[in-house]
C-alpha cells in the first residue's frame, strides 16, 4: 500500500507537487502498480547476477583531447523565462537566489 | 554565536592525540575526510570541453555539460589512467571491474539531475598512507576508497539579491573523491593527511593540489566521543578551503559537539559550512533535508574493465614516490628522518636535491637547500624554479666547500652572489680569487705577521685574555681577505702564541 | 500513373532512377497527402518547404547520374530524434518551444542518404505510452476505422504519429523508436512494418532519451524490403554513444529474397497457452504458423518461462531510467519554465515539471523515484535487473534451438480513441509481447498478418537472436508474401 504519506515524501524528491486529490488518485494508482510490479517475489533470484546492460562490450574509453570550443551561443538559444535576455548577456543561467 | 571560552583545546604531546577538554573530562576527535582532487587532463571526465581555470563563464561548456536532451557520456581515458596511478599511490587495490553509478538530486549546479559517480564498485580501494606525528613517529591512516565523478558546476549567490547564477565550466571536469577511515585523532593529524595526500597527487601528477584554486577540496567529518566510547554522530563541514581552516574548523566542531552532548543535548548529523571569517561551523540550509540518491548504474555507460597489463604498465610509469624517496635519502644518504621530510614534501625540491648530489655531499646539500636556498628564495619571495642557482652551480659549491678550496664564509658569499647573477662558483672564485689559503708556510707568514703587529694583545693573551684569540683570527682572516683555512689558522695560531 | 506517393521505397527510387517522375513530383505528392489529412494529426511539426527544397537538390543528384543510395525518399521523423534547427518537442509541453542546435546520428545518418524530412511526427509524451493519448498536441487519429464503427481509433504508441503516416501515405517511412514496443505495436495497429534492430545497432546519441537501457530508433515503412532498406541506412557504429556496437553494418535487403526452407521457428507455447489471450489474435496466430511451414520452416515448440514477469520488470526499469533521465528537465537551460513568480529554487523546479509534464509521465517519474528509493531499491530495481537477466536467458535458451520466434504483436487490434481504461496497468498490457524482446535487446519486427472481423489490421511479430537482423527480416518478407493477398490499405486512402 502506497499511502499518501509516501506519495508525498515521493514527490518531493522528484520535484514534483500536486493537488490533494491528486495525491490520493496517485496513491491508489501508484498501489495498484506496485501490485503488478510485487509479482516479482514469487521467483526465487539469489543466484541470479542482475543484468545491466544488454550490451556484451565494457565501456570504451576516449583520448584526453579537447573537441568543443567555446559554444556559449548554442548553450543559451534555448534559455527560458522572463530572465532569459539578462542570461544571455551575463552568460550565466539564471535561478532563484540559493540561500545555503 | 555560543561562547566556546570554557571548552580547551589541549594538544597532549606524547600521545598525539588533541583532546577536547569539557565539563566532564576529555573527549576525542574522530575525523575522516573526504578529498575531492581534480583531475589534470585536458578535457572533461565524459566530454570533451577544455577545462583550463578561470575561463570566461560558460566557455567551456559542451551540450553534454549542460545536459542537453539527447546528449551521452563517453569516458575519458586519461582520467582513468590517472585514477590507478593515484591508487598504486596511495598503496590501495585496484578493482578490474568498476562501474559508473548515478547519484540523484537536484541543484542548479548540477544540470543533468545527477551526478554520474561511482557508488557500489568505485575503481580503487583499500589503501593507506603514513603520516608522520608531532613525536616523529608514524602513524598510518587508511583509505577507504577512491572513485571518478563528475564535477559540479559552480553557483554564484552573492552577485544578486534576486538571482543565483550557474557557470558550467566546472560541470563535468573529473573528480578523484578519496575517502579516508576515521582514523584521525586531531586536527594535526587532519592537516598532516591533507599534506601528504596533496604531496602524492603531485608526484603522481594525477592532480596540482591547489586548493587556493578549488582543484582539491576537502569536507571534513567531525565526531566526538569519551575516549573508549562508541562512535558519535558526526556532522560533515563542507568545502574547506586551507589546511589552516580546515585546523581551525575541526577545533570549532570539535568544541561546539562537546558542548551540545555536555549539556544534555543530542548532535543533529548535518552538513555544516565553515565561515573563514568568523572561525566558526554553521548549517547548511540547502541540504538540510535527508537524501536519498537512488544510485543506480549508469544505463549509458557500460562497466569499466582494467587489465592487469595496464596496471602493471601504469606501475612502470610511477615516479618514485614520497615515502620511497625519505627512506632512500635516510637509508642510502644519511640524511636525518626532518631532513628528508622537508626535501622530500615538495617534489619540484626533490628533484633539485637528487640532481645537486650529482656534484656534492648529499648532507652538505641538504644542509644548503633547507638552510640557505630557502632562505633567500624566501626572503626575495620567488619560487624555487626561478632561482638563478642551478642543482649543478649548487652542488658544485657544496663539493668546493667540502674539498676545502674554500672556507665556509667564503662560501656563503659565492652563493649570494651566484643567486644574484647566476654565475657558475669556479668563475666567481677565479674572478674574486677568493680560492681558501690552506698552505701552511702562507698561513704561517700571515700569523707571524699579525702577532707581530699586536705584541701588547699577545702579552695580554698569554696572561690570561684567552678571548683574544679570535682577535688574531679576524685579523689573519682581514689580511687573507677572509680565505684563509680557518681550521689550519687554529691550530698554527695556537702553535705560534704557545711558543711564544 | 500510380500515385507516386503510394508506392514502396524500393519501387520509388527505381522509379527516380528511371526518371518516371522526379524527387520534386514525389516529394510534392507526398506533401499533398499530408495536407489533405491533417485532421490525423500525424505531425507535430511540418518542413514542407525546407523538404521542397531538398527534392530539389535531390533532382540535381539524380540528373547529374549521382543519387545517393536513398536519394529523395520523403520520411517523416518522430519528434524525439533532435533536428537541428527544427522545433524538437518529444510530444510534450516540457519541450514545446526546443529547437536543437545539433542533429540525432540516426536523422543524420538517413539524411546523408539521401532522405527528405517532411516534418516531426507526433508521438506519446517522452516516448511514454501505448496510443499517442499522451502527447501534449493533441492525439493522433489510425487512419484505419473499424467496419461497422466510425469511432476514431488509436494508432497506438508511443511511435503514434510515425505509424499513421507511413499508413496513410503520409509519409514513405517514418523514423520511430522502440523501448518497449512503441514501434512495433504502433505498426501492428496501423497495418504497416515496424522494426527494431539489436540493441547498440543505431546510436541514441541526440535521440531524446526516456530508459537509455532499453531505447533503440526502429522504422516503419510500407514493405518489409523498405525496412531493410532504411535500417541499413540507420545502423553504424557511434563513438557518441557508449552503448553503439562497434561492428559492420549488415547488408540486409537480399534477406528479403531468401527462401526459408529449412528455418527452425520457434513458438513459445506459454504465451499461447495464455488464459483471455483474444482469439482473434489466436488464429492469426496459428495462420501464420501454417503460412511458414507451406514455406518450408520447421516449427518448434519453445517456451519463455519468465515472459509473464516481463510486464512488471519493464514497468520497474524503464520508469527507473526515466525517473532519472527525465531530471534535467528543471527550466533553468531550456524547455519550458513556470511563469509564476517569487518562487525559490525548490518551487521552481516544482512548478516548472508540474506544469510541464503530462500524468503519465508523472506517473512514471513517480514510479521510477519509488522503486530507486532505499527503502525499495532491492526488493524492485534490483529484483527486476535479476528479472532482465532470466529474461535474457530464456531467449538464449530458446534460440539454441530455433532461429527464430514467432508470437502476436499485440494483444488486440486497435482500440478506441475514448476507450476508457480504469487503470493505467490495463494500458500497460498493451506491451505484454513486445516487452520481452525489449528487455533482451533483441531484433525484432512486425509484419502485418491479418484483417480482425472488424477489419481493422493485426499483426505478427518475429524475434531474433542478436544480431540477426537478417534473419528476422527473411522470415518477415516470407510472412508478407503469405498475405500479400490481402489488403493492409486503410480505406479512403
Amino acid at each position: 500500500m502506497i499511502t499518501t504519506t509516501e506519495v508525498t515524501r515521493i514527490a518531493k524528491l522528484a520535484k514534483l507537487n500536486f493537488t490533494e486529490s491528486e495525491i490520493k488518485t496517485f496513491s491508489e494508482q501508484l498501489t495498484n502498480i506496485a501490485n503488478l510490479l510485487d509479482e516479482l517475489k514469487a521467483v526465487d533470484c539469489s543466484n541470479v547476477e542482475p543484468l545491466t546492460s544488454v550490451c556484451d562490450h565494457t565501456q570504451r574509453l576516449r583520448e584526453d583531447k579537447i573537441t568543443i570550443s567555446n559554444i556559449t551561443d548554442e548553450l543559451f538559444a534555448n534559455v527560458p523565462g522572463t530572465t532569459a535576455d539578462f542570461a544571455k548577456e551575463i552568460k550565466c543561467f539564471i535561478v532563484p537566489k540559493v540561500v545555503e | 554565536m555560543k561562547n566556546l571560552s570554557l571548552i580547551l583545546i589541549l594538544y597532549r604531546k606524547g600521545i598525539n592525540m588533541a583532546h577536547i577538554v569539557g565539563n566532564s573530562g576529555n573527549w576525542e576527535y574522530v575525523i575522516g575526510l573526504e578529498i575531492h582532487a581534480q583531475i589534470s587532463s585536458e578535457s572533461k571526465l565524459f566530454s570533451g570541453a577544455a577545462t583550463e581555470f578561470g575561463a570566461t563563464p560558460n566557455s567551456q561548456v559542451s551540450l553534454i555539460d549542460a545536459a542537453m536532451p539527447g546528449m551521452l557520456p563517453v569516458l575519458n581515458k586519461y582520467c582513468v589512467i590517472q585514477a590507478i596511478k593515484t591508487g598504486l599511490g596511495l598503496n590501495a587495490e585496484i578493482n578490474k571491474h568498476s562501474v559508473f553509478d548515478r547519484k540523484n538530486y537536484f541543484y542548479p549546479d548540477l544540470p543533468q539531475g545527477y551526478q554520474i559517480s561511482q557508488f557500489y564498485h568505485p575503481i580503487v580501494q583499500n589503501g593507506y598512507i603514513n603520516i608522520v606525528l608531532e613525536d616523529k613517529s608514524y602513524k598510518t591512516i587508511r583509505i577507504n576508497r577512491l572513485h571518478l565523478e563528475q564535477d559540479a558546476g559552480k553557483s554564484i549567490h552573492d552577485q544578486s539579491p534576486q538571482y543565483s547564477f550557474i557557470d558550467l565550466n566546472r560541470s563535468g571536469i573529473a573528480l578523484m573523491e578519496i575517502v579516508s577511515e576515521p582514523d584521525l585523532r586531531s586536527p594535526y593529524e587532519a592537516a598532516e593527511y591533507v599534506k601528504k595526500l596533496r604531496s602524492i597527487l603531485r608526484y603522481v601528477g594525477s592532480c596540482d593540489g591547489d586548493m587556493e584554486k578549488g582543484s582539491m577540496r576537502c569536507d571534513v567529518n567531525v565526531s566526538v566521543r569519551k575516549p573508549g566510547d562508541k562512535l558519535g554522530i558526526r556532522c560533515e563541514i563542507k568545502n574547506v578551503n586551507s589546511i589552516r581552516n580546515i585546523i581551525r574548523a575541526i577545533e570549532f566542531e570539535g568544541a561546539r559537539q562537546v558542548e551540545l552532548l555536555e549539556s544534555g543535548q543530542v548532535i543533529r548529523q548535518e552538513t555544516r559550512l565553515f565561515n573563514a571569517d568568523t572561525g566558526e561551523t554553521r548549517t547548511m540550509r540547502a541540504k538540510e533535508e535527508a537524501h536519498d540518491y537512488r544510485y543506480f548504474p549508469d544505463p549509458d555507460l557500460l562497466p569499466l574493465v582494467i587489465s592487469q597489463e595496464l596496471i602493471d604498465e601504469i606501475k612502470h610509469t610511477l615516479p618514485e614516490l614520497p615515502d620511497a624517496k625519505i627512506t632512500r635519502y635516510v637509508k642510502d644518504l644519511s640524511l636525518s628522518e626532518y631532513d628528508a621530510e622537508v626535501l622530500v614534501a615538495n617534489e619540484t625540491v626533490a628533484k633539485y636535491f637528487e640532481e645537486t648530489i650529482n656534484y656534492g655531499n648529499a648532507k652538505m646539500a641538504a644542509n644548503w637547500i633547507t638552510g640557505e636556498l630557502f632562505g633567500m628564495l624566501n626572503k626575495n619571495s620567488i619560487e624555487l624554479d626561478e632561482c638563478k642557482i642551478t642543482p649543478a652551480m649548487l652542488g658544485k659549491l657544496v663539493k668546493l666547500l667540502e674539498d676545502g678550496v674554500i672556507s665556509g664564509k667564503i662560501a656563503k658569499n659565492i652563493f649570494e652572489i651566484m643567486f644574484e647573477s647566476g654565475s657558475e662558483p669556479e668563475k666567481i672564485i677565479a674572478e674574486k680569487g677568493l680560492v681558501q689559503v690552506s698552505d701552511s708556510d702562507t698561513l704561517s707568514k700571515v700569523i707571524e705577521e699579525v702577532l707581530n703587529e699586536n705584541p701588547d694583545s699577545v702579552d695580554a693573551y698569554r696572561s690570561g685574555k684567552d678571548k683574544l684569540f679570535g682577535f688574531f683570527v679576524g685579523q689573519v682572516m682581514k689580511k687573507t681577505s677572509g680565505k684563509a683555512n680557518p681550521g689550519l689558522v687554529n691550530q698554527i695560531l695556537k702553535e705560534k702564541l704557545n711558543a711564544r | 500513373m500510380t500515385n507516386p506517393a503510394k508506392i514502396t521505397i524500393s519501387k520509388a527510387l527505381e522509379s527516380l532512377k528511371k526518371k518516371e517522375f522526379s524527387a520534386q513530383e514525389l516529394t510534392k505528392a507526398v506533401i499533398e497527402n499530408a495536407t489533405k489529412h491533417r485532421n490525423l494529426n500525424a505531425y507535430i511539426t511540418e518542413t514542407f518547404d525546407k523538404a521542397l527544397e531538398l527534392a530539389r537538390n535531390a533532382d540535381q543528384n539524380y540528373s547529374q547520374g549521382k543519387p545517393r543510395k536513398l536519394e529523395g525518399i520523403p520520411v517523416a521523423v518522430k519528434d524525439l530524434f533532435c533536428t537541428r534547427g527544427v522545433l524538437t518537442t518529444s510530444g510534450s509541453k516540457m519541450l514545446s518551444t526546443f529547437v536543437p542546435t545539433y542533429e540525432s546520428t540516426v536523422s543524420q545518418n538517413i539524411a546523408n542518404h539521401g532522405t527528405i524530412m517532411l516534418g516531426k511526427a507526433n508521438m506519446d509524451e517522452f516516448a511514454m505510452g501505448s496510443s499517442n493519448l499522451t502527447s501534449h498536441f493533441g492525439p493522433v487519429l489510425n487512419p484505419w476505422k473499424a467496419k461497422d464503427n466510425s469511432a476514431d481509433l488509436v494508432p497506438g504508441g508511443s511511435s503514434g504519429g510515425s505509424s499513421a503516416a507511413v499508413s496513410a501515405y503520409l509519409a514513405m517511412a517514418a523514423l520511430g523508436s522502440d523501448t518497449g514496443g512503441s514501434v512495433r505495436q504502433p505498426a501492428a495497429f496501423t497495418g504497416t512494418v515496424g522494426m527494431k534492430p539489436t540493441y547498440g545497432r543505431c546510436s541514441r546519441y541526440g535521440m531524446i532519451a526516456f530508459a537509455s537501457s532499453l531505447d533503440q530508433a526502429g522504422i516503419f515503412t510500407r514493405s518489409v524490403e523498405d525496412a531493410a532498406l532504411m535500417q541499413e541506412a540507420m545502423m553504424g557504429f557511434d563513438e557518441k554513444d557508449s552503448t553503439s556496437l562497434n561492428i559492420e553494418v549488415p547488408e540486409l535487403v537480399s534477406a528479403c529474397q531468401k527462401s526459408i526452407k529449412g528455418m527452425k521457428v520457434g513458438i513459445p507455447v506459454d504465451l499461447m497457452n495464455s488464459p483471455g489471450l483474444n482469439s482473434e489474435i489466436l488464429n492469426m496466430w496459428q495462420n501464420s504458423i501454417v503460412m511458414l511451414k507451406s514455406q518450408g520452416a520447421e516449427i518448434i515448440d519453445v517456451t519463455l518461462p519468465h515472459a509473464k514477469y516481463a510486464l512488471a520488470t519493464y514497468y520497474i526499469i524503464a520508469p527507473a531510467e526515466a525517473s532519472s533521465n527525465l531530471a534535467r528537465y528543471d527550466g533553468v537551460r531550456y524547455g519550458h519554465r513556470t511563469e509564476k513568480k517569487d518562487l525559490n529554487i525548490e518551487e521552481l523546479y516544482e512548478y516548472t515539471r508540474s506544469e510541464g509534464f503530462g500524468t503519465e509521465v508523472k506517473r512514471r517519474i513517480m514510479i521510477g523515484t519509488y522503486v530507486l528509493s532505499s527503502a525499495f531499491m532491492d526488493a524492485y530495481y534490483l529484483k527486476a535487473q535479476k528479472m532482465r537477466r532470466l529474461i535474457s536467458e530464456d531467449f538464449k535458451t530458446a534460440f539454441s534451438k530455433t532461429d527464430l520466434l514467432l508470437l502476436p504483436t499485440a494483444p488486440s487490434a486497435a482500440f478506441a480513441v475514448n476507450e476508457k481504461f480504469n487503470d493505467p496497468v490495463q494500458m500497460y498490457l498493451n506491451d505484454l509481447f513486445t516487452i520481452p524482446a525489449s528487455l533482451a535487446g533483441l531484433p525484432c519486427i512486425s509484419v502485418p498478418a491479418a484483417l480482425s472481423s472488424k477489419g481493422l489490421p493485426l499483426g505478427m511479430q518475429i524475434i531474433g537472436p542478436a544480431l540477426d537482423e537478417y534473419n528476422v527480416l527473411r522470415a518477415a518478407a516470407a510472412l508478407e508474401k503469405s498475405v500479400s493477398d490481402i489488403n493492409f490499405i486503410p480505406q479512403g486512402y
